[in-house]
């Protein structure tokens, strides 16, 4: 996997984080350092970073609006804030209507460095502060992922007939082929609206490979899990249902799904038949993977597809 | 400090699991919300001298959480007991000083992980060797933050536990919460324990996943994630009463 990447916001000998020096133990590892939220930000828009470590006061703000803005741009991140400031001083609801989550660390405490080094490695690595559980095999989800080439024209024409005959079999307006990356939903192929990429905790599909089988949500405004959910409000979805596209050696790499704009039933015949579409999609994979071995230089499908934030 | 890596966290008598190694994070619900508290208070006191115990109270104030700690073990080193009392019960009689933080608003993730955070330092200073963590409940989080924010929580709270090689014991109160959720919190955790209501006012309980053989056949689950709604040891056969012996034995301290 990618090497670890540490934003470290804050200054030597403030109260902030203990050295920048200190955060890894990952000699692979990078720490980027920033003094304020603005430079901090900036950062944020180039580019995805594993795990934040702020001090709360900053020269232009405080750490828990920048772990605000953390979730609002890039949420998957994990956010340790470090500070010797007593909880009444420091704003843990900055922003009324969001509820910040992050690690904390008192950096008077005698162990504080070791403690926000060690939280650093396991946010990091086990991506431990998303809002949705990931699968078993996430990692070797993932390095498959980067085995294909995505961008092929011969996989997306079939991709894009498979949301052609999945709307008509099921008379709907809507249908996708998705990828799941590290961070995002990736739309390869629509039937109906073309759909930007969105934030995988905003997605269904990322429940969906957790899954053996077929994934069917009836009616999401009575799904706790989605019902609140902006992406599908903003899209008018109230009916899903998806099935994993599963490689060979069982590694759910995306989904195809159909919608609706109301509510519905999904009887066992149609599970199967979306079953079988995810299939089809999945030989199209396959196929794919055997050229890309032939084809070395093929390119990372995250890179390509996310807009530079799924991926690093 | 030399911290205990490597001896297991031992079990209450009456579970079918003696221990689990450090780093195990385990979710207590089932049928009965009385039962699944009380089986996961006693798996959270079962600690030894050299572990310290973190008691997050959302449920009840948590001098309450405490004197239920005392009644299901007959007693323990206050000295090694810390509650983050988020009940947001506003009564001064449940207020206390010692290990004891309050925050007023069960919402306020930030604020609770603040004062865990510094209960959990304390207890470390003063030597302990390792940590049990539990959180009653869920449920209660639930009832004053969206279930994204309570799902980030409990997965970042698992993953210090993993970090730290403690154990993590989180309650959910099935009552209170639709099958979905339960199944979304149920997977950032390695195993779980249902508990359902026995006769003459007791409990029975199984586990899932932590090594557990399975009734019939399959194999147990292993890695980080216990299936979700997996049913290893569905059957009757995987119940067991949950000893009280050890609680009618013990007396209440005065």
């Amino acid at each position: 996997m990618s090497e670890t990447i540490v934003l470290y916001v804050g200054s030597d000998g403030s109260d902030g984080p203990p050295p920048g020096d200190h955060l890894l133990s990952d000699a692979d590892g990078q720490v980027l350092r920033r003094e304020t939220v603005a430079a901090a930000k900036a950062t944020l828009t180039d580019r995805s970073v594993d795990c934040l470590v702020t001090a709360y006061d900053l020269p232009d703000g405080t750490g828990t609006e920048l772990i605000g803005h953390v979730r609002e741009v890039d949420p998957d991140t994990g956010c340790i804030l470090c500070s010797d400031a007593s909880r009444d001083r420091i704003d843990t609801e900055a922003d009324a209507g969001t509820t910040h989550v992050a690690e904390f660390v008192r950096t008077d405490s005698p162990g504080a460095a070791t403690r926000v080094a060690q939280l650093v490695d396991t946010t990091a690595d086990r991506r431990s502060q998303t809002a949705y559980p990931l699968p078993q095999n996430e990692d070797e989800r993932l390095a498959a992922l980067e085995r294909h080439d995505f961008d092929s024209e011969r996989f997306l024409s079939a991709v894009r007939r498979l949301t052609d005959v999945a709307a008509a079999h099921f008379d709907v307006a809507q249908s996708s082929v998705n990828l799941v990356t590290e961070r995002t939903q990736e739309f390869l192929a629509c039937h109906g609206e073309s759909w930007d990429a969105t934030t995988r905790e905003q997605s269904i599909c990322t429940f969906t490979i957790l899954e053996d089988g077929v994934t069917v949500v009836e009616d999401i405004r009575e799904d706790p899990r989605f019902a609140d959910t902006e992406f599908l409000e903003e899209l008018g979805i109230r009916f899903y249902a998806g099935a994993s596209i599963t490689t060979d050696d069982g590694l759910p790499l995306g989904t195809v799904c159909v919608y609706d704009d109301e509510p519905r039933a999904f009887s066992d015949d149609d599970e199967a038949f979306l079953e079988l579409l995810a299939a089809a999609a999945a030989d199209w994979l396959a196929i794919l993977g055997e050229l890309s071995e032939e084809q070395p230089e093929s390119r990372d499908p995250r890179k390509d597809t996310d807009g530079g934030r799924g991926g690093r | 400090m030399t911290r205990n890596a490597a001896a297991q966290f031992r079990f209450p008598a009456g579970l079918s699991v003696d221990g689990v190694d450090p780093g195990t994070n385990v979710i207590v619900g089932g049928p009965s919300g009385r039962g699944a508290r009380e089986v996961a208070l006693r798996l959270a006191m079962a600690g030894g001298e050299d572990e310290g115990v973190v008691l997050l109270s959302a449920d009840v104030g948590g001098r309450s959480l405490l004197d239920r700690a005392e009644d299901v073990t007959g007693g323990f080193d206050r000295a090694r007991v810390g509650v983050v009392d988020c009940s947001g019960i506003e009564d001064d009689q449940q207020r206390f000083d010692e290990h004891g933080r309050t925050i007023d608003d069960p919402g306020d993730l930030l604020g609770i992980q603040m004062e865990f955070s510094v209960l959990y330092e304390t207890l470390v200073e003063r030597g302990l060797d390792r940590v049990r963590v539990g959180v009653f409940s869920v449920s209660s989080l639930l009832a004053h933050a969206d279930l994204r924010a309570v799902s980030r929580f409990v997965h970042m709270l698992t993953g210090r536990v993993i970090a730290t090689g403690d154990l993590g014991v989180f309650v959910v109160d099935e009552a209170m919460q639709d099958d979905r959720t339960v199944d979304a919190i149920e997977r950032f955790c390695d195993g779980a324990i249902d508990v359902r209501d026995g006769t003459d006012g007791t409990f029975e309980a199984r586990v899932r996943g932590l090594g557990v053989e399975p009734y019939g056949g399959d194999e147990a689950e292993g890695g980080h994630g216990v299936e979700a709604g997996s049913e290893h040891g569905a059957g009757d056969e995987a119940w067991r009463p949950v000893s009280t012996v050890e609680r009618d034995q013990q007396r209440r301290r005065p």
